[in-house]
């Protein structure tokens, strides 16, 4: 969970938004779970569309 | 046995791996025993077209620094490809972009707007950027095309050996030197000057296996000389650290910012250090890790000072 914590934090300086990275357990028995979760995750992914390059990216590199 | 020849070169670098090479101080005599210089811009006279007339293979080692930024690296990387029997990434900006490569993190425009229009020093009404060519009345002048994103010197050429280190150490330069003269090579694609531990394994500093409540900067805290540093809660990169430096930071009571980058089989350092730092945070609650990682000023730029364009992600999207 931290890793995710930290990862997401890097990901964000590096320009890749919140919306297209999420942690989720799901368990092999629960196979209606996943494909809601993927079938929304996609769907999200898909509205972000492709990477916008002209959003301000990084905070970083300014050290 | 015939003398060695040898070759350095340039290319996106602060020229701090050609100073550690004169670094070998008086040993850069015994050099000259075992070896000639064939081509070494900071130090001899040498021109590209002196390298253009050598035959192919000429140069036994060329040690190149310097990450790729513009089609002038480039050339001159395929250059002495194609004239070296062996060339070596040296430092870690040819082998993993470096501190150059930092500049992945912005755009080409954002680059070239803040260097020739926004900065405080400039005037330039006119807005104008330096052009590939130009005609002038006595012909047509060129100049290197800046490209997009900072590449490694593995992204252009094929590249025999690494040598890891920002810069290399004076000491491993002239070990190097040593097992190259002896003809002893190892297997292609090898690091060489380091060894493949990490800086942990050899660092002396105490471990007790506490965990961070708070990150900080180093001029934030004074540091007990003793204790390890991580624990001390600087972001230390030890743990995901090639060793072989001979832990000059450590020792200097500075936290290692991973310059001789990752051990063999770690694919991304950067990715290895979340895993590792995520591990001694002290967190009860997400929401207290979130604070506690929110001290880390510029996790990016810090997990990835030496490597971003060698890194999974190459550049900010
Ligand atoms: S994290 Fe740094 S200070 Fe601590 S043991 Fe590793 S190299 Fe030494
Ligand atoms: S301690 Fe780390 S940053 Fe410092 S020289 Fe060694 S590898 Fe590089």
């Amino acid at each position: 969970m931290r890793r995710y914590q930290l990862m997401k934090k890097v990901l964000e300086q590096l320009g890749v938004e919140d919306g297209r990275v999420r942690l989720e357990w799901i368990s092999s028995a629960e196979g209606t779970k996943f494909a809601k979760v993927m079938t929304e995750f996609t769907e999200q992914v898909r509205q972000l569309g492709p990477f916008k390059r002209d959003q301000k990216a990084a905070a970083g590199g300014e050290g | 046995m015939s003398k060695l020849k040898l070759a350095s070169y340039w290319a996106a670098a602060c020229g701090g791996c050609d100073v550690a090479i004169l670094d070998i101080n008086e040993k850069i005599l015994d050099l000259a025993e075992v070896a000639d210089i064939v081509f070494w811009p900071v130090a001899l006279d040498f021109k590209y077209a002196d390298v253009e007339a050598y035959a192919d293979g000429y140069i036994d080692v060329c040690l190149f620094n310097g990450a790729i930024r513009n089609s002038e690296g480039e050339h001159v990387a395929k250059l002495l490809r194609q004239k070296s029997k062996v060339l070596v990434a040296f430092g870690s900006c040819a082998i993993w972009g470096g501190i150059p490569g930092l500049a992945n993190f912005k755009r080409r425009d954002d680059i070239l707007n803040r260097v020739y229009i926004e900065s405080d020093s400039t005037q330039n009404p006119e807005r104008i950027y330096p052009q590939t060519k130009y005609r002038v009345p006595e012909g047509e002048l060129e100049l290197p095309e800046f490209y997009k994103d900072v590449k490694c010197l593995a992204d252009v050429v094929d590249v025999d050996y690494f040598m890891p280190g920002c810069p290399p150490t004076a000491a491993q330069i002239w070990a190097v030197i040593q097992v190259i003269a002896s003809g002893n090579l190892p297997p292609k694609g090898a690091f060489i000057g380091c060894s493949n531990k990490t800086l942990c394994d050899e660092c002396e500093r105490e471990k007790t296996g506490k965990k961070v409540k708070k990150f900080y900067r180093p001029y934030e805290i004074i540091v007990d000389p003793k204790k390890c540093l991580l624990e001390q809660g600087l972001t230390c990169m030890g743990p995901v650290t090639r060793a072989g430096c001979g832990n000059q930071c450590t020792s200097a009571n500075q936290p290692c910012r991973g310059c001789y980058g990752p051990v063999d089989g770690v694919i991304d350092q950067g990715a290895k250090y979340i895993s590792a730092l995520a591990s001694v945070v002290d967190a009860g609650t997400p929401e207290e890790a979130d604070r506690i990682i929110s001290g880390i000023v510029d996790p990016a730029g810090t997990f990835y000072r030496y490597g971003l364009p060698g890194s999974l992600l190459r550049r900010a999207k």
